[in-house]
């Protein structure tokens, strides 16, 4: 396998090039586009554009219709991610014990990630449609209430995760050494404090993947707008990405592209910010 | 040996009291969609009061969801799509995972850089400016225009380049005394070894192809090229009376990710525990 | 025709230098063992004769071949790793056959490759496992394994890097022997790597001992263990190791040289040359050839260990520490007596303290 070193040069961009052409077409140039985009604006038929610059930019990402969608996007998230996380914990703890039929228990508790964002809108539908839904009473989960109707598009999110988070959270917790809670029992602590002093931080890292991908999912929710809300009722479930859907026609372009370099920016914070903020807290193993 | 002063008995009841509940939470939504998809809407509603049991079933719900919902189509379309996706993801994947494993080449560090990048440009950043290639593309409703932006993926080069990381180095290097050239490694050496990690990732692939929703949404406008999941949007404007063909539409349309869950359970975990659990 | 030759081979990795200078004939058929602690480079140069790694300076030859841009494939060499190297999802039998498929020729037919993988694994006792995996195997199946896909290609230089260290103790015994009469047989050119004085003292024909990338000496077992060529080489063979002091030599005026340390004094034979008065020397003497006498080096034993036919004695005398190894089973000796040390002056070995050479000694 030794070879010169211009020939082992040309196998590795070889190998590399196919991933490359696709990375750079679909990921790069379209950042570099929504910026551009985001400068300009268009006429009625996209035939022509004119230079805003950057005002475009102050406007948009001060604008009432971004903070909005940037609102509704965290409810979404603050809603689903310590919730999701929580029922994670919960349901792993719960099924990780030896006991007869645990097995069916844990595949039931992993059944919904078999459930796409589409399929689980239609599962809540068939729940909460105010008219000919199961539940003619849906408490908070209202999906005719401005106030409310966050609640049902978060729930949705909350129960597709749980296969997820359960999966993950009960990997977490399988991975914890068993002398480590021998250890714990012998120095005298019960079920509780061992869980809080010795398994909690040592599956810290878990949870701290998982909530990053929680929020990530969180702020690309779409699906189950599109499918229960089309983003009502009167805008009060339009998301950061409903609203960069839904501004796709030639005028709305340059607001759109805006928002998109916002979603961007956001989504790198949050991930910088929830990593820097956990990494303090976070007992790693070994 | 516990001094517990609960007995065990009791403590595995206390167990099984909790499991059940949480499983029924966790079940009951499915439980009313197939109630739903399987009873007759009128009777079901109007003359039964909406009971939490299916009344009057009618099987023949999932063959009218092929007839009346055009789910034959859109499963067709789906399954094209999500096989294309995959296969390309492979390639793609095990190609360039091997030249970073395994190959010298100048800015190598940089170029992975930039592969792992494209994690922090989702689709959803991306998706005014890609739509607007498609069209100037001309692959608005087609299979190009579908599958092409997806034929690569960080995740997957990183999947697969942390396999062939993990193959022993002594392993290479019996493999060049034995004459095997890159090819020949990479096909009767490399993918061999690795196959758990390239079938977790096989399986995490399949996943966000078959549920993909925002992408097929924003880049087709005509109902001849809706996915399966894009179909399921016409539910929502179902009335009571036909409810139950979209509802039945739905479960067929999980049908292959729970076929696959049951069968690839072990990759599935592996898939998505990768990199969450420190082992 | 497989002699070897290394000639003024240095390797560098970034900084640190793994091979400095090496130059080593190998004759054809020899054994050879290289020899050294871990790190010393020596795995470095087993893997530049097998073409893995490139040498940064100098010429590495197989037969009359410069191999040095030759690749690993087309050097005849074949290898068997520390690790073993098998493939995990192959049989034994493709994992066997797998050289032959990499240098596939003409003659080389599906028939006749099954041929020589059912010759090779029968000779190694290998036939009942031919469908087996290799995570079905004992280590020392696998071990087979891996020397039966070195032999069947029948290559003109085999080399061997730590084959035996993941073996247990008795196992390791049996395999070195059986080694040794796969070498007879095949009458191929061995290259082998290890730690471990032991096997290189049992199977070589020759020794190279390497330290910190540098050969320090190379020659028949024998002549390694006799006459060591420096403090390093002594101390690095024999168990336990050579006992070695600080001195002065000094000169009686009439032709005689004694050796003072801080233990008492030490008179030599006529053979060591080029002693200079007050030269600062490290005399050495085996454990085997230290007795415990009527008269000489006054010691106090601090640890007794009985082997069963042999007893091991540690002792202390002035700053010094030495071993002793007392065959003589008629008394067992206990920690805390004193006694007096006595060795043959035949027996000595003197090193020059500054750059530990060995002093040098007329021709017996």
């Amino acid at each position: 396998m030794k070879s010169s070193r211009a020939r082992q040069a040309l196998a590795g961009y070889g190998l590399l090039a196919p991933a490359l052409i696709v990375f750079t077409t679909f990921s790069f140039y379209p950042l570099w586009r929504v910026i551009w985009l985001g400068l300009h604006e268009q006429n009625r038929t996209g035939t022509r554009q004119r230079w805003v610059g950057v005002d475009q930019y102050t406007d948009v990402l001060t604008g009432e219709e971004f903070r909005d969608g940037l609102w509704i996007t965290a409810q979404f998230v603050l809603l689903t991610v310590p919730i999701g996380v929580a029922m994670g914990i919960l349901l792993a703890v719960a099924a990780n014990r030896r006991l007869r039929g645990i097995k069916a228990f844990q595949v039931i508790f992993s059944s919904t990630i078999a459930s796409s964002t589409a399929v689980t809108a239609v599962v809540f539908f068939v729940l909460l449609e105010p008219s000919i839904g199961y539940l003619s009473n849906p408490w908070i989960f209202d999906l005719l209430d401005p106030d409310r109707a966050i609640f049902a598009v978060a729930l949705t999110g909350v129960w597709q995760n749980l296969g997820l988070t359960f999966i993950i959270t009960l990997a977490g917790l399988q991975a914890v050494p068993d002398d480590l809670l021998e250890a714990a029992r012998l120095d005298g602590f019960g079920p509780v404090r061992t869980f809080v002093r010795v398994t909690l931080p040592m599956i810290t890292p878990t949870l701290l993947f998982l909530s990053v991908a929680l929020t990530v999912f969180g702020l690309q929710a779409f699906a189950q707008i599109d499918v229960l809300t089309g983003g009502g009722p009167a805008g009060a479930t339009e998301t950061l990405v409903y609203k960069i859907f839904s501004s796709q026609e030639p005028r709305q372009l340059g607001e759109g592209s805006v928002m998109s370099v916002g979603l961007f920016l956001v989504t790198g914070a949050v991930a910088t910010l929830q990593f820097w903020l956990l990494e303090r807290r976070v007992h790693y193993a070994n | 040996m516990r001094t517990d002063s609960v007995p065990r008995w009791a403590r595995n009841t206390g167990w099984y009291v909790l499991l059940t509940l949480l499983a029924t939470v966790v079940l009951f939504p499915i439980w009313m969609t197939i109630v739903r998809a399987l009873s007759n809407p009128i009777t079901w509603s109007f003359d039964r009061g909406q009971p939490p049991y299916p009344v009057d079933i009618e099987w023949d719900v999932f063959s009218r969801a092929f007839d009346e919902a055009s789910f034959g189509r859109q499963l067709a379309l789906s399954g094209a799509v999500t096989v294309i996706i995959v296969v390309g993801q492979l390639v793609t994947s095990v190609l360039a995972a091997y030249a970073f494993a395994f190959v010298e080449f100048p800015f190598k560090r940089i170029m992975f850089a930039i592969a792992m990048a494209t994690l922090m440009l989702p689709i959803e950043v991306t998706l005014v400016a890609n739509s607007r290639t498609i069209r100037e593309l001309g692959w608005t409703n087609s299979v190009e225009g579908l599958t092409v932006p997806f034929l690569a993926t960080a995740l997957g080069i990183f999947l697969v380049r942390q396999g062939f990381r993990g193959i022993h180095p002594d392993l290479r290097d019996a493999a060049a005394l034995d004459g095997y050239g890159h090819l020949r490694f990479l096909w009767r050496v490399a993918i061999p070894v690795t196959r758990p990690v390239i079938a977790a990732f096989t399986v995490l692939s399949f996943l966000a192809a078959w549920n993909s929703y925002l992408w097929p949404r924003a880049i087709t406008d005509d109902a001849d090229w809706n996915t399966i999941q894009i179909g399921l949007r016409a539910v929502g404007n179902s009335t009571a009376d036909q409810l139950n063909v979209g509802v039945a539409a739905a479960l067929l349309a999980a049908l292959p990710v729970l076929l696959v869950l049951i069968f690839f359970q072990r990759h599935i975990v592996r898939g998505l525990t990768a990199g969450a659990v420190k082992g | 025709m497989s002699t070897i030759s290394f000639a003024d081979v240095t390797k560098q990795f970034g900084d640190t230098t793994a091979i400095e200078k090496l130059s080593l004939h190998v004759a054809d058929g020899e054994f050879l063992v290289l020899l050294g602690p871990s790190g010393c480079g020596k795995s470095t140069a087993l893997r530049m004769l097998a073409g893995l790694e490139d040498p940064t300076e100098g010429t590495i030859s197989i037969g009359d071949r410069v191999v040095n841009d030759i690749d690993a494939r087309n050097r005849d060499v074949a290898m068997v790793f520390q690790s073993y190297a098998l493939y995990p999802h192959m049989t034994v039998a493709k994992n066997i056959e797998s050289p032959l498929i990499g240098h596939r020729s003409e003659t080389n037919d599906k028939q006749s490759r099954q041929e020589q993988v059912e010759f090779v694994a029968a000779r190694l006792g290998l036939g009942d496992l031919l469908h087996r995996k290799p995570g079905q195997l004992s280590g020392g199946q696998r071990q087979r394994v891996a020397l039966a896909r070195a032999i069947v290609r029948r290559p003109a230089v085999f080399c061997m890097d730590e084959p035996l260290s993941n073996l247990d103790a008795s196992l390791r015994a049996q395999t070195r022997s059986e080694l040794v009469e796969l070498h007879r047989s095949l009458g191929t050119t061995f290259v082998y790597v290890t730690h471990d004085q032991v096997e290189a003292m049992t199977m070589a024909t020759s020794i190279a001992v390497i330290n910190n990338g540098k050969l320090q000496q190379s020659g028949d077992p024998r002549t390694i263990y006799e006459r060591p060529a420096n403090e390093f080489v002594a101390r690095f063979i024999g168990s336990p190791p050579m006992n070695l002091a600080a001195g002065t030599a000094t000169s009686d005026g009439a032709g005689s040289w004694s050796v003072s340390s801080s233990g008492g004094t030490v008179a030599l034979d006529q053979r060591w040359i080029g002693l200079t008065e007050g030269l600062s020397v490290t005399i050495g003497v085996r454990p085997e050839h230290l007795s415990i006498a009527d008269a000489g080096l006054a010691a106090t034993v601090t640890t007794a260990e009985w082997l069963g036919h042999e007893q091991i004695l540690y002792l202390s005398a002035g700053d010094d520490q030495f071993a002793v190894r007392a065959v003589d089973a008629g008394e067992l000796v206990e920690a805390g007596r004193s006694v007096r040390l006595s060795a043959a002056p035949d027996d000595i070995h003197l090193f020059d303290s500054t750059t530990g050479q060995r002093l040098a000694e007329v021709e017996a």
